[in-house]
C-alpha cells in the first residue's frame, strides 16, 4: 500500500498543554504528489501550528474517505460523480467543491511548421498513429515525429485521457524523459510534435497549437480542451483548521506561487 | 632480507601469519564468488516468476474479451493507414493544383491569430454594441483601424508560412481582411471564394476520400462499445481477485485497533466483502461474444464501401506524389481485404474459456512485437523490438569500432615509432575515462545535430537513410558506442599482438619479407584468435551499455520499418538496457512489470555470458601454443 503519512513539525510541540490540530488530506496523486505536500511545507513554515497527514492514492479515495469521516479534505483531479454526491446526501451531508487550480497541457510544434490549429480529434489521430503525415493536417508533406513523456509521467496518462479517448499511444512515439527534452527535440525538428507543461510552451522555436481554436493561455483555462480542474472536496462547509488551510492554499499569493512552480495554474 | 621469509613462531588461534594472509586473499575470492552467485540467484528467481504471472494476465486478457476486441483494434489501425495514405494523396494534389487558393485560406487563418488574441477587447466591444448603432459604428471603426494596423504590420513569411501566395493575391488578401466579421466569424468574400473554388475543383476526389474515411464508421463504433465493456470486465475481475487479500488485511488491521467502535466498523467492512470462487466471465462477456455477427457485418460493410470508394479514386492527377500515393492505396487494398477476412476468421475462434498454453504465453514475451506499459487497455510485454534495437546499435558500433581499433593496435604494436607509441596508446585508453553520461550529452548536442545537418546536404542524399529527420537514432547511438568499444578492442588486440613470439617476425624479416608483409601474412594470422576474442568482448561491452543509448537512441519501441532498407539505421529505437533504466523507477516490487524488467535483465546477462564464454573458447581453440 502506498500510504505516506507525513508528520509535521508539530511533533516538537507535544510538550505544550494543548493537542495540536490535525488535517487529514486524501485522494488524487496528481495533487498529492507535489503540490499539496509543498503547500503543506510552506503553510507550516509560515508559522501555522498544524499536523498534516497526506495520502495520495487516487481521486476515488477522496470521496470514500470523506464519507467515512477518515479525511478532512479530499483531493481530486476530476469532479465528483453523481453517485458519489448521492452517497453524501443519503447521510445528510453535503459534498462541497473547492477548485484548487488548473492542469493544462500545451501541444507544441516547430515554429517553421505552418500548422497552427488542430482539433482534439486530429490530436488523437496523431498520437495514436491514425494520422502519419503533416499533409493530412494542412501542412507541407513530411512524416510526423511525435514526442511524448515516458510512462511514469502523470502527464502521459492525463494526456491520454484528455486528448486520446484513452487509446494507446502509437508505437511510433518517442518517449522522452522530460518537458525540456521534448521542447528541444520539437524545436529542432520541423516535423516534430509533442506536449509539454504550459511553462515550457514559450521556448524558442516552438509554437503552441491552438486546440479547437483556443490557445493554451492561463486566461483560456476554462475553454481550452486539454485542461482540467483540480479540486479539493470537503464534507459540508469546511471549518476551523481545514477552512483556514483551504483559504490559504487557494487564494494566498505564496500558495499561488507554489502552484505555478509545480506546473499548474492558480484559480484566479 | 632473508628474515622476511623466515617462519615466525607467533601464532594466532593456531594459525601463523602466512596462514592468515592466505586466508585473507582466499576469503576475498570466495566472497566475490558468493556475491556473484547471490546476484544470479536473485535475478533468476525474480525473472522466472514473470512467466506464471504473465500467463495469468494473458488469460485474463482472453477471459475478459480484450483479446477479441484487440482484433477489431488492429483492424481499425490497419484501415486507418489506408485512410491516411488517401488523405495524403488528396492534400498533395490540392497543393499542386490549388496552391494559391489554399494559401489564401491558410493565410487568412494565420491572420486570425493576432486578430483574435490582441483584438479581444475590440471584439467584445463589437458584440456589446450590437443594439446601439452609434456605439456600433465607433466599435467598427476601431476594429477596422486595428485590422489594418495588424495587416500592414504582418510579416508575410510568418503568415503565408508555406509561401503559396503570389504578390497580387497577398495584396488582395490584405485588403480583404478588413471585411472579416469577427462576431459571426465570417471570412471575407475573397477567402470564401477561394475556398469555394478549391472545393469545387476537388469535389470528385474529396467525395472518394470521404467515402474511404467513413467506410469504417460502423467498425469504429463497435470498437468503442466493446473496448468499454472489456475494460470494465477486466477491471472488475482484477478488483475481485484482490478482494480476498483486502478482506484479510482489513481483519488483521482490526486486530490491532484499540478503539472498539472503529474496530467493529472495520470488521463490518471486511465482512461486507463477498468472495466468489469464480468471476462470472461467461455472463459478463456475453455481449462481446454476441457481437461476433455485428463484427462480421461491420467488416463486410467496410469492405464493400471501401471497394466502391477505391474504384472512385481519380486516376488523372496533376501531382506525381499524389499519383504514387494513390497507387499505393490501390495496391494495398486487395491484400488488406484478404487480411481482414483472415482477421475476422481468427477473431471468431475466440472463446472466453479456451485454454491458453503456457508455452505460447512465454513465447509472447520473447517474440512479442509490442511493449506497452501503463496502458489503460492492456499491458504488452514483447521483447523483440527492444532486442532488435540493442542488436542494431551494437552491430553498428562494432562495424565502426573494429577497423579503427584493430588498425590502431597493429600500427602501435608493429609499425609506430617509440614516441608515437607513448602518445597513441594512452590517448586511446583515455577514451575509457569519459563517463558515458557525458558521451550521451555530447551525442545529443553535438553529434546528433551535426549528423542531421550533414544529412541535409544534397550531394549526400544517396546515403541510405539520408536526409535524416531524427537526430536521436540508431546511427548516432552506434557511433558513440563505437567510441566506447575502441579502447576495449584496442587494448585486447594489442595484447594479442604482443603475445606473438618474437621469433616469428624475426624469421619472416630474415627471409626478406617487408614489414607490412610480415604483419599481414604472419603476425595477424597468428594473433587472430586474440583479435576475434577482442571483438567479441567489445561487443559485450557495447550491448550492456545503458546511459548513452537511453539518451541518444530516441526511445521508440517499435520494430524497424524495413521498407526503408539500410535507412533503418537513421530511425529511432529503444534497447533492452534503456528500457530497464527508464522504467525501473516507476514499478512496484513484485508486479508483472517489475518482473518483466528483471527478465529483460536476465536476457542481457545471458547474452553477455555467452559472449564471454565464446571469447574464452576461441582463445583456447585457435590459440597458439
Amino acid at each position: 500500500m502506498k500510504y505516506t503519512a507525513l508528520l509535521a513539525l508539530g511533533a516538537m510541540f507535544t510538550g505544550s498543554a494543548f493537542a495540536q490540530e490535525k488535517i487529514v488530506i486524501k485522494g488524487s496523486d496528481t495533487l498529492g504528489a507535489k503540490m499539496v505536500p509543498q503547500l503543506k511545507e510552506a503553510y507550516i513554515a509560515a508559522g501555522n501550528q498544524v499536523d498534516f497527514e497526506i495520502a495520495a492514492e487516487g481521486s476515488s479515495q477522496a470521496f470514500s474517505n470523506l464519507l467515512a469521516g477518515t479525511a478532512d479534505i479530499g483531493m481530486s483531479s476530476r469532479d465528483a460523480k453523481d453517485k458519489e454526491k448521492d452517497s453524501f446526501t443519503a447521510k445528510g451531508q453535503k459534498l462541497v467543491e473547492h477548485v484548487a487550480g488548473w492542469d493544462m497541457i500545451a501541444v507544441v510544434t516547430n515554429k517553421k511548421n505552418g500548422v497552427r490549429r488542430l482539433s482534439v480529434k486530429q490530436i488523437e489521430g496523431i498520437f495514436t498513429g491514425d494520422i502519419t503525415d503533416w499533409s493530412e493536417l494542412g501542412g507541407n508533406p513530411g512524416k510526423i515525429s511525435m514526442y511524448t513523456r515516458n510512462t511514469s509521467s502523470g502527464t502521459y496518462k492525463s494526456f491520454q485521457k484528455l486528448a486520446m479517448s484513452k487509446r494507446d499511444y502509437s508505437p511510433e512515439s518517442q518517449k522522452l524523459a522530460g518537458n525540456e527534452q521534448i521542447a528541444t527535440e520539437v524545436a529542432g525538428n520541423v516535423n516534430g510534435i509533442g506536449y509539454v507543461g504550459l511553462a515550457y510552451a514559450g521556448k524558442d522555436g516552438l509554437r503552441a497549437i491552438k486546440v479547437e481554436g483556443v490557445s493554451p493561455k492561463p486566461k483560456n483555462k476554462a475553454e481550452y480542451p486539454l485542461s482540467r480542474k483540480l479540486y479539493y472536496y470537503t464534507a459540508n462547509e469546511p471549518t476551523g483548521a481545514s477552512k483556514k488551510f483551504l483559504d490559504w492554499a487557494i487564494h494566498s499569493a505564496p500558495a499561488k506561487e507554489i502552484i505555478t512552480k509545480v506546473g499548474f495554474i492558480p484559480v484566479d | 632480507m632473508a628474515k622476511h621469509f623466515q617462519r615466525t613462531g607467533r601464532k594466532l588461534l593456531g594459525i601463523d601469519r602466512q596462514g592468515w594472509i592466505k586466508g585473507f586473499f582466499g576469503g576475498n575470492a570466495t566472497l566475490s564468488i558468493i556475491i556473484l552467485f547471490l546476484i544470479c540467484f536473485f535475478l533468476i528467481t525474480e525473472a522466472v516468476r514473470f512467466f506464471p504471472q504473465h500467463h495469468e494476465k494473458l488469460q485474463l486478457h482472453r477471459k475478459s474479451g480484450q483479446e477479441y476486441v484487440n482484433h477489431i483494434i488492429t483492424e481499425m489501425n490497419e484501415y486507418s493507414q489506408l485512410v491516411s495514405l488517401t488523405n495524403q494523396a488528396y492534400f498533395q494534389e490540392l497543393n499542386e493544383k490549388y496552391a494559391l487558393q489554399r494559401g489564401i485560406s491558410n493565410s487568412f487563418e494565420a491572420f486570425l491569430d493576432p486578430l483574435e488574441d490582441d483584438g479581444e477587447d475590440l471584439i467584445e466591444a463589437l458584440e456589446d454594441a450590437e443594439d446601439d448603432p452609434e456605439a456600433l459604428a465607433q466599435a467598427q471603426a476601431d476594429w477596422r483601424a486595428f485590422v489594418s494596423g495588424v495587416v500592414e504590420g504582418a510579416n508575410r513569411a510568418d503568415i503565408d508560412s508555406f509561401g503559396r501566395l503570389d504578390d497580387a493575391s497577398w495584396a488582395a488578401l490584405k485588403k480583404a481582411m478588413i471585411d472579416y466579421d469577427p462576431v459571426e466569424e465570417e471570412p471575407p468574400a475573397y477567402v470564401t471564394q477561394a475556398q469555394q473554388e478549391l472545393r469545387d475543383g476537388m469535389a470528385r476526389f474529396e467525395e472518394a476520400k470521404n467515402e474511404i474515411s467513413s467506410a469504417g464508421r460502423e467498425l469504429k463504433q463497435l470498437r468503442q462499445k466493446l473496448v468499454k465493456i472489456a475494460s470494465k470486465v477486466k477491471d472488475d475481475a482484477a478488483a475481485e481477485e484482490s478482494a480476498a487479500e483486502r478482506k484479510k488485511a482489513l481483519l488483521a488491521g482490526a486486530e490491532t485497533m484499540t478503539n472498539e467502535a472503529e474496530k467493529a466498523a472495520q470488521i463490518e467492512q471486511a465482512n461486507a466483502i463477498v468472495i466468489r470462487d469464480e468471476f462470472p466471465f461467461a455472463a459478463r462477456t456475453e455481449e462481446i461474444a454476441a457481437s461476433k455477427d455485428a463484427h462480421k457485418a461491420a467488416v463486410a460493410e467496410l469492405k464493400e464501401k471501401l471497394g466502391i470508394a477505391v474504384a472512385k479514386l481519380p486516376t488523372e492527377l496533376s501531382s506525381e506524389e499524389a499519383s504514387a500515393l494513390l497507387d499505393q492505396v490501390r495496391k494495398a487494398h486487395p491484400p488488406f481485404v484478404k487480411w481482414l477476412d483472415e482477421s475476422v476468421a481468427k477473431a471468431s475462434t475466440w472463446q472466453w474459456d479456451r485454454k491458453l498454453s503456457f508455452f505460447g504465453s512465454a513465447m509472447k514475451f520473447f517474440f512479442g512485437v509490442d511493449w506497452v506499459t501503463n496502458s489503460s487497455w492492456h499491458d504488452f510485454y514483447g521483447l523483440l523490438p527492444l532486442f532488435i534495437g540493442s542488436f542494431e546499435i551494437s552491430l553498428i558500433a562494432i562495424m565502426f569500432a573494429v577497423p579503427f581499433s584493430i588498425g590502431a593496435a597493429i600500427y602501435v604494436n608493429r609499425l609506430a615509432g617509440r614516441w608515437e607509441q607513448t602518445l597513441i596508446k594512452p590517448a586511446i585508453e583515455l577514451i575509457q575515462a569519459i563517463p558515458s553520461v557525458v558521451l550521451g550529452f555530447f551525442g545529443i548536442v553535438v553529434l546528433g545535430e551535426g549528423l542531421r545537418d550533414l544529412s541535409q546536404i544534397e550531394a549526400l542524399s544517396w546515403v541510405p537513410g539520408f536526409p535524416m529527420q531524427e537526430r536521436l537514432n540508431v546511427l548516432n547511438a552506434g557511433l558513440l558506442l563505437a567510441l566506447m568499444a575502441v579502447p576495449t578492442i584496442f587494448t585486447l588486440c594489442e595484447d594479442a599482438l604482443n603475445n606473438v613470439p618474437r621469433a616469428y617476425s624475426e624469421a619472416s624479416l630474415a627471409l626478406g619479407a617487408s614489414k607490412l608483409q610480415t604483419v599481414i601474412k604472419v603476425i595477424v594470422p597468428t594473433a587472430i584468435s586474440g583479435i576475434l576474442a577482442a571483438v567479441l568482448l567489445g561487443f559485450g561491452r557495447v550491448i550492456g551499455e545503458t546511459m548513452v543509448v537511453l539518451l541518444v537512441a530516441g526511445n521508440k519501441i517499435a520494430l524497424p520499418d524495413w521498407s526503408a532498407g539500410l535507412g533503418v539505421i537513421t530511425q529511432p529505437t529503444h534497447t533492452m538496457t534503456g528500457i530497464i533504466a527508464q522504467e525501473m523507477g516507476e514499478v512496484t516490487k513484485g508486479t508483472l512489470h517489475f518482473r518483466a524488467l528483471f527478465l529483460v535483465g536476465l536476457v542481457l546477462f545471458t547474452i553477455s555470458l555467452c559472449i564471454n564464454v565464446a571469447a574464452q573458447r576461441i582463445i583456447k581453440r585457435l590459440g597458439h601454443a
